[in-house]
């Protein structure tokens, strides 16, 4: 993507010093004895020297992702680094009028803070000017649609059927409005969300709020499939952003309810995983529980991410190669067709009360009761991660579809 | 306002995964090129009025249920002679000044501006709180934030121009009035 766009002069040769970096680390080996190395210089690297002080500010600072279009921003890109999702209620009494106010309010930041422009008044300017692919998307909770008009929410609107697994808490389920906040820059998030919650307190307060992270910016391939806090790559069968299979999945057409046409849905649940108990796990024991290989990701039939498991495949004991009860064995659909897109961040909140880590899994689909549901009852009968894994969160929310210029999100329904 | 929806259509699609981005260096570039060519010509064409040199952005008034408020802003001059605003008007408040932020006796105090604001030919000038500002008092009715506010500005051409103002909760720009008349807050 740096490729693409901006390269300056200084950008290129920074790349070229990064890459000369990574030869050169290859070159001096051990010898560098953990110092870093810079340049393909054969000299002694000079442990002290700084890493890197570009004079301007760097590619992933600056990158724009546009607020306007069909769909709302934020979903069929490559996840930023970082995510806040910030779930509001509405203030008793707000009405449609002030739930139209608020959200050209939250439109309004939304479309200057992602160009890297201060919002209206915003009293910390400089706080707005390293955009990093800051994106704001906004989801509505049933609440929120009831109070425009309950005939126009969809029915599948509404909490996900209770699963056995569930050790739901308030604390992380529900709300009325979301507002996902993500880019590669969290002091970009932190002022942006700042920004949108103090915009409309008159209207709305925060509910909850989960604060997600992926690897950093540039320091991975773009594409690669990431990494939950179990070490296992997450979301290898998520469709291609800007593919066929990706709009199937993910938007909606049509006109039930047609204010949702060009939307979608916003499943997010955060699941707590018992870092400690894994732990005892040996790694045979990790893949066989998952299905796939920790290092490539692949299936245990395979040697490749996306090769496709091989459910059938026996042992030459005759036993299964991956366990009917895995992971990738009970979330696959019968034909094997993606049905969610996954957009899922790390938490790691661990403090004096012990470990309390996770996934904020969330989970973008048109329908969630006839794509997600189906695969979460199956893996809340029977799937070995439910040994380590707890939902404690879960909310459902309706996104709706972008805004040309002059208009605002939601415009649709209000 | 005008320059960012021009700007943000742009996309790229880049590898596998499309990604709508665009580097700022672009946007900025292309804010730029855009304003130069909104930039009227050298031709000294007296037909043009201040209020047609004069665009207003990032408009906005602090959100009051009743009284006293403030619009701010910054007025852009794109003429090659100065320009006064001598006065504004609204619906929604009976009197309105404008007004300077100045040092009385140690604290920051407001007062109306002797002369009006003037916009510098081919510059700008900024209307933010603890700065120039424009006084609004009277105000009877709500202004909420995320609705508009309609100010009607008038220059010493005699020349007027509308703008709607978004108003917004604020925290800050609260301070103490020791204008003339009797207008002071209560």
């Amino acid at each position: 993507m740096p490729d693409d766009v901006n390269t300056t002069a200084a950008g290129v040769s920074r790349r070229r010093l990064l890459l000369g970096g990574a030869a050169g680390v290859g070159a001096a080996g051990l010898g560098a004895a953990g110092g870093y190395v810079f340049g393909a210089s054969s000299t002694e690297p000079d442990p002290l020297a700084p890493i890197d002080a570009p004079q301007t500010p760097s590619e992933v600072g600056s990158l724009v992702v546009p607020f306007h279009g069909a769909h709302q921003a934020g979903i069929e890109l490559e996840p930023q680094a970082h995510s806040s999702l910030l779930a509001f209620d509405l203030v008793s009494g707000v009405d449609r009028d002030g739930i139209r106010r608020m959200l050209r309010l939250i439109s309004s930041d939304a479309e200057r803070l992602t160009a890297g422009r201060p919002a209206l008044a915003d009293t910390e300017p400089e706080l707005a000017l390293t955009p990093a692919r800051l994106t704001v998307t906004v989801g509505f909770g049933p609440g929120l649609v009831d109070r425009v008009d309950p005939a126009r929410r969809p029915d599948w609107l509404a909490p996900l059927p209770a699963f056995a697994i569930d050790r739901l808490e308030r604390r992380w389920s529900g709300g009325d409005l979301l507002l996902e906040v993500a880019a590669d820059d969290p002091l970009t998030i932190a002022h942006a969300s700042r920004m949108l919650v103090k915009d409309i307190r008159r209207y709305a307060g925060v509910r909850w709020r989960q604060d997600g992270f992926r690897n950093a910016a540039s320091t991975v391939p773009h594409g690669s499939t990431q990494r939950n806090l179990f070490g296992q790559l997450d979301g290898t069968a998520n469709p291609a952003t800007g593919s066929e299979a990706f709009a199937r999945v993910v938007w909606r057409e049509g006109a039930s309810p047609a204010w949702l046409a060009g939307g979608t849905s916003y499943v997010i649940r955060r699941i707590a995983m018992n870092l400690d108990t894994w732990d005892e796990l040996d790694r045979g024991s990790r893949e066989q529980s998952v299905g796939r290989r920790l290092d490539s990701g692949a299936p245990l039939t395979g040697s490749h991410e996306f090769d496709v498991p091989d459910l059938a495949a026996r042992t030459p004991s005759g036993l299964p190669v991956i366990s009917p009860i895995a992971h990738v064995a009970r979330a696959r659909s019968s034909d094997g067709a993606p049905q969610i897109f996954r957009r899922g961040y790390n938490f790691d909140v661990t403090a004096q009360q012990g470990t309390d880590a996770g996934l904020i899994f969330g989970s973008l689909q048109a329908d969630p009761v006839r794509q997600f549901v189906p695969i979460q009852r199956r893996l809340a009968e029977v799937d070995m991660m439910n040994i380590w894994t707890t939902p404690v969160g879960s909310a459902v929310f309706a996104v709706p579809p972008g805004c040309v210029p002059g208009g605002f999100i939601g415009d649709t329904l209000l | 306002m005008s320059s960012t929806t021009r700007t943000t259509r742009t996309t790229r699609t880049v590898g596998r995964r499309s990604s709508l981005v665009v580097g700022l260096a672009l946007v900025s570039a292309l804010a730029l090129s855009a304003c130069a060519s909104d930039t009227p010509t050298t031709e000294t064409d007296s037909a043009t009025t201040a209020a047609q040199s004069i665009q207003i952005v990032d408009g906005w008034v602090k959100a009051v249920d009743e009284g006293m408020t403030a619009a701010f802003g910054v007025l852009e001059n794109s003429s090659t002679t100065d320009v006064t605003l001598v006065s504004a008007s609204a619906t929604v408040s009976p009197m309105i000044e404008l007004h300077e932020v100045v040092k009385n006796d140690g604290a920051m105090v407001m007062r109306q501006k002797e002369g009006g604001i003037v916009v510098p030919a081919a510059g700008r000038h900024e209307l933010a709180p603890g700065h120039d500002h424009i006084m609004m008092m009277g105000v009877s009715e709500p202004l909420l934030p995320g609705d508009e506010v309609l100010i009607t500005f008038a220059f010493s051409d005699g020349s007027t121009l509308d703008h709607a103002f978004a108003v917004k909760d604020f925290a800050g720009a609260d301070e103490e009035y020791v204008g003339g008349g009797d207008m002071g807050d209560e």
